[in-house]
């Protein structure tokens, strides 16, 4: 009898559907207070049935909670494969409502109570953009303890708790848009293996879901619901169990909008492809159950190289899958061991390129021609030689089009026209320039569009920090106050160089990621050169270690072109990818007289080294070419 | 009637406090708390524009009841940065006419200042980035002293016994210390022997001030005209009457012992000058800020 009751109030999860505002106003406490009482009865009755009821199921799957955890799944597999993102975003506004529901529903509290929290940072975070100025913040946040305190006098501090539930949503939200994602980008902080895990693998949603559903009365069921809770601990555990947390700082916060956290994420997500650490720690428990900790660093890394000699493959750089994969991991071994760097954050903006409308449908004439925009931002006014080039392809085909290049900051007449050979021409500011690409007449169909730009005698400075000490009673004494100072967070340790095209990496001293410097020291110099965008070096110009050379270090072992070298040409036909360092050095140096002995306790100092580089940026698209009837 | 007389009672104290006079406060005394030579620092992040002159306007305040000596201050700055013309002034604690700074006594009721310019030139910001945030650090190092001179009892070795004298209090007695950044916070006196009669006086010497001790020294100690026989015990040396503090230490003591003549007791000066050299750190942060120049 109490089942019928229960099947007669099916409007729960129909409402959920409905607005949010019809919910929260609509809400009959006395009436769900009601049906909780005849569930728990009909709950109590069952009990004793042995085998899962179809009632039950469906009740079950009606449950809000279940529906957080299936669109958690859904949604965890969407963004994984970083397919739909807007879909993926509205989808993980609805399980934040929803979830609001099915905490109240499971908790047994006032709806609208958890509401007031998650309706007031919606209104904050969409409605007002995340405006964090102090003035906004201060009406905004008076006006939400107003409301926030008006129930609690109303039940005498009973809804505190219910209201402070509301916020659980909030964190879950934030976490599943990307804040970490905008954290690791934006707020310097380094992308640590746990952090990693926790953005890509962790699926937020159904997790949150799985903690939601409430006692079911089907002893079967239950026990299912309960397995895969602890399935849940478990996957948990195994997310974090990999990484060891570092310790590092953070700088200052600003408030991002849900755009740019989505986009970070789909940048992380992009980059980090290596097996679900879930696996390899399965696999490594298994295989290795003395040594799981190595194991799993080893799985992940084999993985990671796997999913990279896939790409290569692809691309044509390597046949064999074998032969790929030892040299990619000699080579990930090397870079080990190359000096790291980070990006300084004191650039206002840096050097930069990209193409922009792309006409991808050509205009017919006697000719096809293809129209794109270089937008070059030079921020410290280098003078830069630029050459640009189009190709369409398809198949075995290559056709090389004549380029017409304007220049804005140019009057239309003293536009440069160049021919097929892409002679250079130098710009020294920021510029937006116009490419027309002109193939023949006569072509049909889809072609590949190739649209490239060599940018020339592009120039960045790298620092680097390092304390000097003259004994160890010194360091000992001061290294707290240097660090505070100098070296709050693992980027303060490494060089930094502003984020362009290519970067020089330098380290020097005991060891690496090792700031301090004792006077009796030996100091191992390490320097890279890393490609940091999607193009290629095409040339390494010079590099110089600067003050290093100016303040009389010397080479004691090791390349003696350590301080500097030029002129020094790479593999023309070999792909670079992104963060790949694409050239090394290492030697040991000499302390100069200065760094032995000086007046004071110790000294800090900051290095200063400069890359000159040449880079090709490629841009593919597909472009179709229709032939007119009128032209034919 | 006893609600009368108590109405009474308190009509005459109010009376009596009302109109008496005010009571002589006495002179100053300035050994006492916890004061010390401070350095003024212009406040974090002023704006300074590349290839300009460095100016950096250092005061230093006698704030202590005790003259200082071989007083020092270094500016340690990244000289990538900065180029300073003096990154160090040997004789910073001197006031406007150039005498040393004097203590705080009544003759100098207002802290002694010196002026202490560090002065150098911005290079340009090599990197080309738009600004660069540098953290730089003062070191003050100095010399100084404190005396702690109260009135002890001392003998009474019959403990429940009433000689007519005093009563050695069980215990330690705590100071908030002599005007100065080392302090005796604690002292515990205690009688020993019966057929030789000594007392023994614990001092507990805390770092109250905003640096670091690095040498302490035992100068005089002195239990009214008598030589004390004193021990630095957490000395490497413990006779030797000086320490070398560790960067972290906070606290030490000094044990001093005393032979009496009689047994009955009586109350008496105890007078113990320690000599110290300090260290004191602050720590500021600049912005230095790119000017509209063409890079390279």
């Amino acid at each position: 009898m109490a089942e019928d009751e229960v099947d007669k109030k099916p409007g729960k999860v129909r409402r959920a559907a409905g607005s949010i505002w019809n919910w929260a106003t609509t809400y009959d406490k006395e009436r769900s207070q009601q049906q909780i009482t005849v569930v728990k009865e009909a709950m109590t009755k069952e009990r004793s049935l042995p085998k899962v009821s179809p009632e039950a199921s469906i009740r079950l799957m009606k449950s809000l909670s279940f529906m957080v955890v299936i669109g958690g799944i859904i949604q965890y597999f969407l963004r994984r494969s970083l397919a739909a993102p807007e879909f993926t975003f509205t989808l993980s506004l609805i399980l934040f409502v929803i979830s609001g529901y099915a905490l109240a529903q499971k908790l047994e509290k006032d709806r609208l109570l958890i509401l007031v929290p998650m309706l007031a940072f919606v209104l904050w975070y969409f409605v007002f953009e995340g405006n964090y100025s102090a003035s906004f913040l201060v009406r905004f946040l008076s006006i939400f303890a107003a409301v926030f305190v008006l129930p609690m006098f109303y039940t005498k501090g009973e809804s505190l708790q219910a209201q402070m539930l509301g916020f659980i949503p909030v964190i879950f939200l934030f976490l599943d848009i990307g804040m970490l994602p905008w954290l690791l980008e934006k707020v310097q902080w380094n992308i640590t293996p746990l952090l990693e895990n926790m953005v890509v693998f962790m699926p937020w949603w159904a997790l949150f879901g799985l903690y939601l559903i409430p006692e079911i009365e089907s002893p079967t069921l239950s026990n299912i619901v309960g397995l895969m809770k602890i399935a849940g601990i478990v996957y948990i555990v195994f997310v974090f169990l990999v990484p060891v947390v570092p310790n590092l700082g953070y700088e200052k916060v600003s408030s991002p909008v849900a755009a740019e956290f989505e986009q970070a994420q789909q940048r992380l997500q992009q980059s980090v492809k290596r097996e679900n650490p879930v696996w390899s720690n399965l696999k490594c428990v298994l295989s290795a159950p003395t040594d799981v900790e190595n194991c799993v660093s080893q799985q992940q890394e084999d993985s990671e190289i796997r999913n990279l000699c896939d790409e290569l493959i692809q691309q044509g750089q390597y046949s064999d899958e074998a032969v790929c994969f030892d040299a990619e991991k000699k080579r990930k071994q090397e870079e080990k061991l190359a000096a790291s760097g980070g990006v300084a954050r004191n650039f206002d903006e840096v050097t930069s390129a990209k193409f922009i409308d792309i006409q991808k449908s050509p205009s017919i004439g006697d000719k096809v021609v293809v129209s794109a925009v270089l937008d070059l931002k030079n921020p410290r006014n280098q003078e830069l030689d630029v050459q640009i080039g189009c190709t369409l392809k398809k198949g075995s085909q290559e056709i090389k089009g004549d380029t017409v290049i304007g220049l804005t900051s140019a009057p239309p007449s003293s536009h440069i026209i160049l021919g097929p050979e892409y002679p250079s021409f130098v710009v020294k500011k920021d510029e937006l320039i116009r490419v027309l690409c002109n193939f023949p007449g006569d072509l049909e169909g889809v072609y590949d569009l190739n649209l490239k730009a060599g940018i020339g005698n592009l120039q960045s400075t790298t620092t680097l920090k390092r304390a000097f000490f003259k004994d160890e009673l010194d360091l000992e004494r001061w290294q707290d106050d240097v660090k505070q100072d100098n070296f709050r967070s693992q980027a303060d340790i490494l060089s930094q160089s502003p984020e362009e095209f290519a970067r020089l990496n330098f380290e020097f001293g005991r060891a690496s990621k090792d700031p301090f410097i004792l006077s009796s020291d030996n100091a191992l110099l390490t320097v890279s050169v890393e490609n940091r965008q999607g193009g290629k070096v095409s040339k390494i110009n010079s590099f110089y270690m600067d003050t290093l050379d100016e303040n009389g270090f010397s080479v004691r072992a090791g390349n003696d072109r350590c301080l500097g070298d030029e002129n020094i040409l790479l593999p023309a036909d070999k792909a670079q990818r992104k963060t790949e360092k694409i050239y090394t050095q290492t030697c040991l140096l000499d302390l100069p007289f200065d760094y032995t002995s000086f007046e004071g306790s110790y000294k800090v100092e900051t290095f200063f080294a400069t890359l000159n580089y040449d880079y090709v940026l490629e841009e593919k698209t597909k472009v179709e070419v229709k032939l007119l009837a009128v032209f034919s | 009637m006893i609600q009368k007389k108590v109405l009474v009672l308190l009509l005459i104290c109010v009376f009596l406090v009302a109109c008496g006079t005010p009571k002589d406060q006495g002179p100053i005394n300035y050994h006492t708390g916890i004061k010390e030579l401070s350095i003024t620092m212009p406040p974090s992040s002023p704006a300074l524009y590349e290839g300009s002159d460095f100016y950096l306007p250092l005061q230093l305040s006698n704030k202590a009841a005790y003259p200082v000596k071989n007083c020092k201050m270094d500016l340690l700055i990244d000289p990538a940065f900065v180029e300073l013309y003096n990154t160090q002034s040997q004789e910073p604690c001197r006031d406007f006419s150039g005498n040393q700074m004097p203590a705080l006594d009544q003759f100098n009721p207002a802290p002694a200042i010196a002026d202490v310019p560090f002065e150098g030139k911005l290079h340009l910001l090599r990197s080309g980035a738009d600004s660069q945030d540098l953290n730089y650090r003062v070191h003050l190092t100095y010399t100084s002293s404190v005396i702690f001179d109260p009135t002890v009892c001392v003998g009474g070795l019959y403990l429940e016994v009433e000689d007519g004298g005093c009563k050695v209090p069980t215990g330690s007695l705590s100071y908030s210390g002599q005007g100065a950044p080392v302090a005796i916070s604690k002292l515990e006196a205690v009688s020993l022997g019966f057929d030789n009669p000594r007392m023994e006086f614990r001092m507990q010497v805390s770092n109250r001030g905003k640096g670091i001790i690095k040498n302490l020294r035992l100068l005089k100690s002195k239990l009214g005209n008598d030589e004390l026989n004193c021990i630095l015990p957490d000395s490497e040396d413990p006779g030797a009457k000086q320490m070398v503090f560790e960067a972290d230490k906070k606290d030490t003591t000094v044990i001093c012992l005393s032979d009496l003549r009689s047994r009955a007791s009586f109350l008496t000066p105890l007078s113990v000058e320690l000599e110290y050299d300090y260290e004191v750190t602050e720590q500021r942060t600049l912005r230095i800020q790119k000017t509209g120049r063409a890079f390279n």
